[in-house]
């Protein structure tokens, strides 16, 4: 018997084992993990069982062969799961019916563990593609209509008797199929082998048979398929093989779509997903052929004949769910839980397919044409900033070129930008559209794997109707709100998980089972913290929102009377929280104080819109205006909240105060209270989206399962009103998806900055943007007067330019230049800004809304005219304003002359007499921290970025000697001119700190891995060292008596601990 | 319903009441100021602040070939040296550039030939610091003017007076000192309509560039014309290069334009009588009427500031004799109150208002102060003051005041020498007295005889320049805001022209 951290049950099955009246049984346990409890547990109740420790959990079949080489001398061997009570007379009865037909397997009668009048397995059968068929139908009764030893194709490993000499001639299980699909392996090898497989229905074994609830981390239908496509491509010969290859590609197709039609999506899923797992697993396959053809002792033909099933099981399956559905067992069935056929969807899966079909339509009319097109530049949506290698190589660098350069950390944005960059292989266009596309997927997916739980398919549907119809996700595209649709893409897989950790019901998943629940729970903390990480990498206040997100589900949960785990929820998302500060180390240290709290949002305060509450509660922040039919939706949480019993109207009650706490933060930034930016506004009001969601989950499944047969009362007349809410609430909607793009148009400053002259060939510059920050498109710093000031590199804004820190000091001469123009102390404005190839100084001016009444220019536009040195750009628009500067120097520049001259000198009063005309760009480069060039002799080569000692030229091999200049920048004196090469010295402690960073993430993937699924390598481990152990047997049964009647350590176990307590398994023992 | 229930359904109320309550109600935000001129007004001033990097003067200029000559005469008030830098244009095209240090409490007069010769030479003199006042002094053949130069760039200019008859001749000079270009639309008004030359609409002014338009060609034969510039694009300066000869208007007048209109004007000088015409040209560039009042305040004070005018104080009456240096502000002030004469200036259009006709002025000198009632229809106003000089007609032409300060400066080397004279306004209800100190290396000197000059109440003092003065630029500085012009004969050749301008009045920044 194999053992994995068996539950209440397991006592029952140690009973049934110990009662056998097989006289010559030896049992033999072979317990996968650190189980010491368990082992206590079994030498009470089997005192001469055998344990043996295996360490890892190599899966069931690889952990069984063990016995081959533990075992010595007997004749047979009877595998069994821990879920399994064997009646007294199973095993005696499997034997002598295998000395009577000289069968090789034979396998007993399963029922159901609680149900034992219902069968379970008789036998199974199997298609020529592997998909295996149950004997009996679903809920079938054991009416002894089965009760005929009779040739099976193949029989569960739940009770499985072999010959162990067949056993050994087979290799024993196929080491590389863990769980699901061992038992078709194993059987058709042994066909093949010319041995019988017989079910013997005498021997009767009650089975609990739910994996899926104690290893949720397993995918039963994928691993299915994924293995009987396996097997079903080892078995057969080469010449059968071309024609059972074609067959797949035929079912594939075909099965694809009629599983949709007929609901069955994740059974396509599933079987889509094998195909390409074993096409990525072609070389394995042929030595699994090999060791299939050394066992072959008949043809295909003849297998074939023994198989049980004419045609396709899949086809014989569906026919018999639906007529277990006109019979009315699915019911039964639901009841019995742990089939697997209800894995599938069961009733349910039709409703699924609609809605989703529905939602995806919707989403992709909704942005069909931003698809289709382009992504327009609009508030956080700015243009990408550079290929995956120029991002990359920035990254990695350590200088950050953003403003006027520093060695500032770095936003780990860039490097997932830089990571996008690479996945869509360096395309300018579709990194933009998945930011906007993708989350809008995302987050429909992960609203329905939060709210699926809580209630039915029509439950989560109506969840999933209202967060994806809900105005928010229209508007947050129609602002161009990147933080809003990011949260709106992760926040519900973030409550999915606070919900998880929480461990409140129906969320209890994998809780009250011991070591295996604490690691699941680690693991979701991890995963809260990676994607924090990841989210926050782009919009800083998300952990907040996170953090704030995990209180209000727990304070909902302490107002529901259901508090048991809300403050470990709490506890374990601020440790997320802080784990994800490290996963965005080092760029996390410029967001901590003494930076000003507004870094944190990315731009500085604003004035306030003041939309009000009810425009918020109806997402009416964006182009969308016909949301305020949407204040609606939160009709079914109201109701929900009064009729919902049960953990029903525990998340109801969790969602009202999530949706209040997101209202509140939105209000309170709404009204200025909390300093923000409008653009943060879908994000605060994403948490309110999600309380909507789960309260038309929680009100459809309360009327389905509190309401629904009750007598007639307000509260069927307020499910009447909550359900018209539900469908009014839907048609905002319609209107947003006629424009297919959410009603994003672009801010029309982005196109008119193509219309600026193009600087002359090998120079860069920058853009210097004044005006108010709704106004101005990047995050900038603060001015006067509630203006702000913003630099971008050339002459479009990019995502780059989206993170905003402290300006540096030469940044804060900027503000300091235009003090002086706008307090009319200089007239020179532009040679103060020179040296910063500060090129275009543009103003943004507020739209007017007719052209009867057109905007007014702000005032520091008076300033800007009056400055000598700025030219006027004529841009044909009044939205902006624009000024060339007659004075500026390129980024990378050779001067002579006066200019040389004046970069010695510091102070706007020394530059407002300077000549700065006698520059040359120069060392030109893609690269932000590279250039090469020709230098002449006598000259001197600027660089506007911030003086920083890694800047480093070399000019015919030598390296020059480093100045500062203008008081701030960085420049060289070159003596004698010849080929220049410039470039940033990275120092050693960045690359150790983004080494760590990467580690940190690899640590995180990879104890994510380990808490779910064991450790990447463990199973292989395990399963090579089960194949190549040399462990001396520990169960003689050709000797003159048991090896030993106590439990000896073998292998990698160890012994029990003297203070292992063993666990209460109830049970009759 | 349980009683866990009600926490719930309270804060679930609690919202949906403040989402009724809370509706949207976006407030009137200001908008920001920052970079907007402190100083709304245009009058030339010069500025008395420290932290000011750097500083531009604007001259329109004035010919330099064919015997003509342009100067600019460029003072620095500071105790430390100025350095400058001047950029000259041509009409032509032809351009020149000099830096010079202006020694401290000094002046320097610098001719404009000397940078580039033209049919016109306009020039920036860009001043690397505060407390400089530039003007120009252009000789034509017919005269000799001055102007102060302008302090700043507008994208509206505004002439109230203008003459075209056949023995006038009116240029208007448009000077570009951008980078880039000017695209301006001139009108002209006369008494009948108001014109817009083809020629004149659409205009281009190239960046770093001056023209100069015959406004005669565009409107001929008019006693008075305004104009008005209106510039897209780079701002500009804008001027008039005048002559006349005629028994109403004789003279050469190169005067600076005004870049907008205003509620009140003042006018130091003068005078009705015999001897005297005097016009105010009232121009009112807007869509609305404007209601005007023109205060005419006796030499002698009133006592009282003129009805609707702004007041800088009140204070008890003085009186003063007119063209003399008062020794004392106790005298007792004329009491009559000055009755304002009251004219409406059509929307569009400019008034010609005749102090002669006036029968409510009284004979002799007086200042005037011109006030908008309202302040909606802001209006520009220049005064047209024919008088007799040796026997014979000279016509100055003099565009108001929009300052009254304490402090202001005369800097034209021809004033200072001796023969000129200053003419000190004061508006206020209240009499003060004023100092003139000759700007030397030593510093701010009285001139004899000019330390204590008694200024009424509602009045004006005529204060002639002695020879002591030095030559030295002057400082007048009195308790309390005034308005300064000066006035001196030029003579160039056989011509003598009765030169006066407005001084320069100290702001600060």
């Amino acid at each position: 018997m194999v053992v994995h951290e068996p539950g209440s049950w397991f006592g029952e099955t140690l009973s049934s084992l110990g009662a056998q009246d097989y006289p010559n049984l030896r049992t033999l346990f072979l317990l996968t993990g650190d189980q010491p409890e368990v082992r206590v547990g079994i030498e009470q109740r089997v005192p001469d069982a055998i344990v043996v420790s295996l360490g890892d959990d190599p899966g069931f079949g690889p952990a069984a062969n063990e016995a081959l080489k533990l075992v010595e001398g007997a004749g047979f061997f009877c595998f069994l799961h821990d879920d399994v009570a064997l009646d007294r007379s199973a095993v005696s009865e499997l034997v002598a019916e295998t000395y009577r037909s000289n069968a090789g397997i034979v396998g007993p009668k399963l029922v159901d563990w609680d149900r034992p009048d219902v069968l379970q397995h008789v036998g199974l059968s199997a298609d020529r593609l592997g998909v295996v068929l149950d004997a009996c139908e679903p809920g079938e009764i054991d009416q002894e209509q089965h009760d005929a030893v009779r040739d099976v194709f193949s029989v569960p490993t739940a009770c499985l008797l072999v010959r162990i000499d067949l056993f050994r001639a087979l290799g024993g299980f196929a080491p590389d199929i863990d769980y699901y699909g061992d038992d078709l392996d194993l059987c058709w090898r042994a066909h093949l082998s010319g041995a019988r497989v017989l079910v013997v229905p005498d021997a009767r074994v009650r089975h609990r048979e739910r994996l899926p609830e104690r290893r949720p981390d397993l995918d039963p239908i994928a691993l299915t398929e994924r293995h009987g496509l396996r097997t079903s491509l080892s078995a057969p010969t080469v010449v059968h093989l071309v024609g059972l290859a074609v067959l797949h590609l035929f079912y594939f197709l075909t099965g694809a779509v009629v599983g949709l039609v007929t609901g069955q999506a994740r059974r396509v899923r599933a079987m889509i997903g094998a195909g390409f797992w074993q096409l990525v697993r072609l070389p394995a396959l042929v030595g699994r052929r090999r060791r299939f053809q050394a066992t072959r002792a008949v043809s295909d033909a003849e297998v074939a004949s023994l198989q049980g099933v004419r045609g396709s099981a899949r086809l014989r399956e569906y026919r018999r769910e639906r007529a277990a559905r006109r019979a009315g067992r699915t019911g039964r069935l639901s009841e019995l839980g742990g089939d697997l056929r209800s894995q599938v969807g069961g009733e349910d899966a039709r409703t699924n397919v609609v809605i989703w079909i529905v939602v995806i339509a919707v989403l992709v009319i909704g942005v069909r044409q931003l698809v289709l097109g382009s992504v327009p530049q609009d508030g956080e949506l700015l243009a990408w900033p550079a290929g995956p290698s120029v991002l990359l190589r920035e990254y990695l660098g350590g200088w950050w070129s953003q403003g006027l350069g520093g060695t500032r950390s770095i936003p780990s944005g860039m490097a997932w930008s830089a990571l996008l960059g690479l996945v869509t292989f360096g395309a300018d266009g579709l990194p933009r559209t998945l930011l906007v596309v993708t989350p809008l997927l995302i987050g429909a997916i992960g609203i329905w794997r939060l709210v699926r739980p809580i209630g039915s398919s029509q439950a989560a549907a109506a969840g999933l109707a209202v967060y994806v119809t809900a105005p928010l996700a229209a508007n947050a595209v129609g602002t161009g709100s990147l933080s809003g649709l990011l949260a709106y893409g992760a926040l519900p897989w973030v409550i999915h998980l606070l919900a998880r950790i929480h461990a409140a019901p129906p969320f209890v998943g994998a809780a009250g089972m011991g070591p295996r629940a604490r690691r699941l729970r680690r693991a979701d903390v991890l995963v809260l913290a990676g994607i924090t990480a990841a989210v926050g990498a782009f919009v800083p206040p998300f952990a907040l929102v996170m953090l704030g997100a995990a209180l209000a589900l727990a304070l909902g949960s302490v107002v529901v009377g259901d508090r048991a785990g809300s403050g470990r929820m709490v506890v374990e998302a601020l440790v997320a929280a802080v784990i994800a500060g490290f996963l965005n180390l080092p760029w996390v240290f410029g967001l901590l104080p003494p930076a000003p709290a507004w870094t944190i949002f990315g731009t500085v305060p604003r004035d306030p819109q003041r939309l009000g509450l009810g425009s918020l509660a109806a997402f009416d922040f964006g182009p969308n205006k016909i949301a305020a039919l949407s204040v609606v939706m939160a009709l079914p949480l109201l109701v929900a909240l009064v009729v919902a019993r049960s953990h029903r109207f525990a998340w109801a009650g969790r969602a009202v105060v999530l949706g209040t706490a997101g209202l509140a933060v939105a209000w309170l930034a709404d009204r200025g209270t909390l300093a923000s930016s409008p653009l943060l506004i879908p994000l605060f009001l994403t948490p309110y989206a999600i309380a909507l969601a789960l309260g038309a989950t929680c009100f459809v499944a309360a009327f389905q399962n509190d309401v629904r047969g009750t007598t007639l009362s307000w509260r069927q007349l307020a499910g009447v009103a909550a359900f018209a809410g539900l469908i009014i609430g839907v048609v905002p909607v319609l209107p947003a998806l006629a424009d297919g793009r959410f009603g994003l148009q672009g801010d029309r400053r982005a196109a008119l900055l193509a219309l600026l002259p193009a600087p002359p060939p090998g120079a860069s510059s920058r853009v210097l943007w004044i005006g108010p920050p709704e106004q101005v498109p990047l995050p900038g710093w603060p001015l006067a007067d509630k203006l702000v000031y913003a630099l971008a590199d050339d002459q479009s804004a990019t995502l780059r330019e989206r993170w905003r820190e402290e300006p540096t000091s030469a940044e804060s001469l900027i503000a300091q230049d235009l003090d002086l123009a706008a307090s009319e102390s200089t007239d020179r404005l532009g040679r103060l800004l020179g040296p910063m190839s500060v090129r275009f100084l543009l103003v943004p001016a507020p739209v007017a809304a007719s052209t009867a009444a057109p905007a007014s220019a702000p005032s520091i536009v008076d300033a800007l005219d009056r400055q000598l040195d700025l030219r006027r750009v004529e841009l044909g628009d009044d939205s902006l304003v624009a000024f060339e500067n007659t004075a500026w120097i390129p980024v990378r520049a050779v001067a002579t002359g006066a200019t040389a001259a004046a970069s010695r000198q510091a102070g706007p009063e020394a530059l407002s007499r300077a000549d700065l005309g006698a520059t040359e760009p120069a060392l030109p480069s893609p690269q932000p921290t590279t250039g090469a060039g020709s230098v002449p002799d006598n000259s001197s080569v600027l660089l506007s970025e911030a003086v920083d000692p890694g800047w480093q030229l070399t000019v015919g091999g030598r390296t020059e000697s480093r100045r500062t200049a203008f008081g701030w920048a960085t420049a060289w004196d070159v003596a004698a001119g010849g080929n220049a090469s410039l470039r940033y010295r990275t120092s050693p402690s960045r690359y150790v700190l983004v080494a760590l960073q990467v580690l940190l993430w690899i640590a995180l993937l990879v104890l994510v891995r380990t808490w779910r699924h064991g450790p990447p390598l463990s199973r292989w481990r395990a399963r090579r060292r089960v194949a190549t152990s040399t462990t001396a047997a520990v169960l003689d049964l050709g000797a003159s008596g048991p090896a030993g009647s106590q439990s000896a350590p073998v292998g990698v176990g160890g012994g029990a601990s003297p203070d292992a307590a063993p666990t209460d398994w109830g049970g009759d023992a | 319903m349980t009683l866990r229930r009600l926490p719930l359904v309270a804060l679930a109320a609690l919202v949906v009441a403040v989402v009724v309550a809370d509706r949207s109600h976006p407030e009137a935000v200001s908008p920001p100021t920052y970079g907007a001129s402190p100083i709304g007004q245009s009058t030339p001033a010069l500025v008395d602040s420290t932290g000011v990097l750097s500083t531009s003067w604007f001259c329109p200029g004035g010919p330099t070939t064919d015997g003509r000559t342009t100067f600019l005469t460029l003072f620095n008030s500071n105790d430390d040296a100025r350095e400058v830098a001047l950029s000259a244009v041509t009409e032509g095209g032809r351009t020149g550039r000099r830096t010079l240090v202006l020694p401290p409490r000094n002046r320097s007069v610098l001719s404009l030939g000397s940078l580039a010769v033209g049919e016109d030479t306009a020039a920036t003199v860009t001043v690397y610091g505060a407390g400089v006042a530039v003007e120009q002094t252009v000789a034509g053949r017919s005269g000799v003017d001055t102007t102060p130069c302008a302090d700043a760039t507008s994208s509206t200019w505004y002439l109230a007076d203008g003459s075209t008859t056949s023995d006038a001749a009116l240029r208007l000079v448009l000077y570009n000192p951008f980078p880039n270009d000017a695209v301006v639309d001139v009108s002209l008004t006369t008494v009948e309509r108001t014109v817009e030359p083809p020629d004149l609409q659409g205009a281009v002014v190239p960046g770093h560039s001056v023209r100069l338009f015959d406004l005669a060609q565009a409107a001929q034969r008019e006693q008075v014309v305004s104009t008005a510039v209106s510039s897209r694009g780079a701002e500009l300066v804008a001027s008039r290069i005048e002559s006349a000869d005629n028994p109403s208007r004789r003279g050469f007048w190169s005067k600076l334009a005004a870049a907008r209109p205003a509620q009140t004007w003042w006018f130091p000088d003068g005078a009705k009588g015999a001897d005297a015409s005097e016009q105010f040209v009232l121009y009112n560039p807007g869509d609305a009427d404007a209601s005007v009042e023109l205060s005419f305040l006796p030499a002698g004070g009133t006592g009282a500031p003129p009805a609707g005018a702004p007041a800088p104080g009140a204070a008890p009456t003085t009186a003063t004799t007119p063209g003399s240096a008062p020794a004392s502000t106790d005298q007792t002030a004329n009491s009559s109150l000055v009755e304002p004469v009251s004219e409406v200036v059509p929307a569009g259009t400019f008034l010609v208002v005749d102090v002669n006709s006036e029968k409510a002025v009284a004979n002799g000198r007086h200042s005037t102060v011109i006030n908008v009632v309202g302040d909606q229809t802001p209006v520009v106003a220049e005064r047209v003051l024919t008088r007799q000089v040796s026997g014979r007609a000279a016509t100055t032409v003099l565009l108001g005041s929009q300052l009254a300060v304490t402090d202001w400066y005369v800097i034209d080397e021809v004033a200072s020498h001796g023969g000129g004279n200053l003419v000190i306004m004061n508006s206020a209800g209240l009499a003060t007295t004023a100092a003139v100190k000759a700007i030397g290396p030593a510093g701010a000197v009285d001139v004899p005889g000019l330390s204590s000059i008694a200024i009424p109440a509602g009045g004006a003092a005529d204060v002639p320049i002695p020879p002591s003065a030095g030559g030295f630029p002057l400082l007048v500085q009195v308790a309390q805001p005034v308005v300064v012009e000066w006035q001196a004969p030029v003579t160039l050749g056989d011509n003598t022209s009765h030169v006066t301008s407005l001084a320069f009045p100290v702001v600060g920044n």
